[in-house]
């Protein structure tokens, strides 16, 4: 019993000691763009890992339920994390490739999909990182409205630093090309908007991601409103 | 090596460009003089038992914060293409830990003077927010003084340590929300929790700010 659980837990820290070294990689010594980059496979591999990881820390709030709709809440959120940001690649990726193209940047769509998981992997990896804080306030609130709130914050943060490492990159994958120049990346920051509204809507398709305790399982809400009412809903539920 | 000359100004194996982080004597000076400043902090009415508790709640509210929020500030170190500079980064959280602690440890005697001339609750509690506030700034010159090099050598740093800020306030706020009573209320029993639930410090201070303006 306690060799499993001690192979179990040296294997559980090589896996986390390979996505390090696979960040380390995808970071670079200075916030540059480094040659040797992590294989999209790995890649995907990072961002299904740590969102899962973080989609386990935010479902712990439905897993107050006793019993296994509490437990089953939680894995959908688990599933759900990653699932957040392949559906907002796979939706946005066409544009971001059509754009830089039709802008007369590198044509190279290998690239671009690369810029994308990069970004998405460092944004997973953070919220992963941010999880022990997530669990914590889990634990000691029981105010679904604030961990809805506290969620979306830590999600806008992830956004903001995997956008940033698809500037980087999209960016040298604008200038690449001979129409490319400061056209091109005032396309990208227009891209930047389309991509952070889909994500967010692509949240709220998939709610309820934090899960409200007394509910029950619920898999998926009625498709009703969007992303940006309903934050605006929780946020004056707060201070009524 | 027990010196807190060298911790306070940040020289010798604590300065900011020593070859090593000193994890040990920094988690020592933060445990004992916590506990020493928790102590008299909780003695408030001659309750010895709250004294206990509180004495062991103060480095775990201290080493606590830092734990939690430890993964992110590693992560955006990561992230940033900054981790490098990590061991540097944690050399200034714990010397941070340090320094807040030291000062909370010698306040510990103006709360206790404090508390011998007068047993009003409000002013113990004011006291001792004073003291906190006090130790949150010095320790802020300190955090200061070690990430000034790292900010010269990449302007980056700047982000980590706003985020790292944010964060651990965030966090170190609900943790003492959680942990309280420190001082311990004189009509009621001494206890290392409240009985009731643990509830979020930002819910009640919405609550307070909303009754306020209705009223």
């Amino acid at each position: 019993m306690t060799t499993t659980s001690s192979n179990a837990g040296s294997g559980l820290w090589r896996f986390v000691q390979r996505i390090d070294a696979l960040l380390r990689q995808v970071a670079g010594g200075g916030g540059e763009v480094t040659e040797a980059v992590p294989t999209t496979r790995q890649l995907l591999g990072i961002g299904i890992a740590c969102g899962a990881t973080y989609g386990l820390a935010m479902g712990l709030h439905a897993a107050s339920m006793r019993g296994w709709p509490g437990v089953a809440q939680m894995l959908s959120a688990a599933l759900k994390v990653p699932c957040l940001f392949l559906l907002t690649i796979a939706v946005t990726y066409p544009s971001f490739y059509v754009l830089s193209v039709v802008r007369g940047g590198a044509s190279d769509a290998r690239q671009l999909l690369q810029a994308q998981l990069v970004g998405t992997a460092l944004a997973t990896a953070l919220l992963a990182s941010l999880g022990p804080i997530t669990v914590f306030f889990t634990l000691s609130t029981e105010s679904h409205g604030f961990m809805v709130l506290l969620n979306a914050a830590f999600f806008a943060v992830a956004a903001v630093l995997g956008l940033r490492a698809v500037w980087t990159r999209g960016k040298a994958a604008l200038g690449a090309g001979p129409g490319a120049g400061s056209r091109g990346l005032g396309l990208l920051r227009a891209w930047f908007v389309i991509a952070v509204a889909v994500g967010a809507q692509s949240a709220w398709i998939l709610r309820p991601l934090v899960g409200r305790p007394g509910d029950g399982f619920v898999l998926f809400e009625s498709r009703e409103s969007n992303a940006l009412a309903g934050f605006l809903e929780i946020l004056g539920d707060m201070v009524r | 090596m027990f010196a807190p000359g060298q911790v306070l100004r940040s020289t010798g194996e604590y300065a900011p460009d020593a070859a090593r982080v000193p994890v040990r004597p920094l988690l020592s000076i933060v445990v004992v003089c916590g506990f020493a400043q928790g102590a008299v902090m909780g003695f408030h009415d001659g309750r010895a038992l709250q004294a206990l508790f509180s004495g062991l709640k103060v480095p775990l509210l201290l080493l606590g914060s830092t734990a939690v929020c430890l993964p992110s500030l590693y992560v955006l170190h990561l992230c940033l293409g900054l981790h490098r500079d990590f061991a540097a980064a944690c050399r200034a959280t714990f010397v941070v830990q340090a320094v807040a602690a030291l000062f909370l440890a010698a306040c510990a005697p103006l709360i206790a003077f404090a508390y011998l001339s007068s047993d009003h609750y409000p002013f113990a509690t004011f006291v001792n927010g004073v003291a906190y506030l006090g130790a949150a700034l010095t320790a802020q010159q300190a955090l200061a003084r070690h990430y000034r090099p790292l900010i010269v050598a990449n302007p980056q740093h700047r982000i980590v340590l706003g985020c790292w800020l944010l964060l651990y306030v965030m966090v170190a706020i609900q943790l003492a929300w959680t942990m309280r009573p420190f001082v311990g209320w004189p009509a009621v029993e001494p206890a290392l929790f409240r009985s009731e639930a643990w509830g979020n410090a930002y819910v009640h201070l919405i609550d307070a700010l909303r009754k306020l303006f209705r009223s």
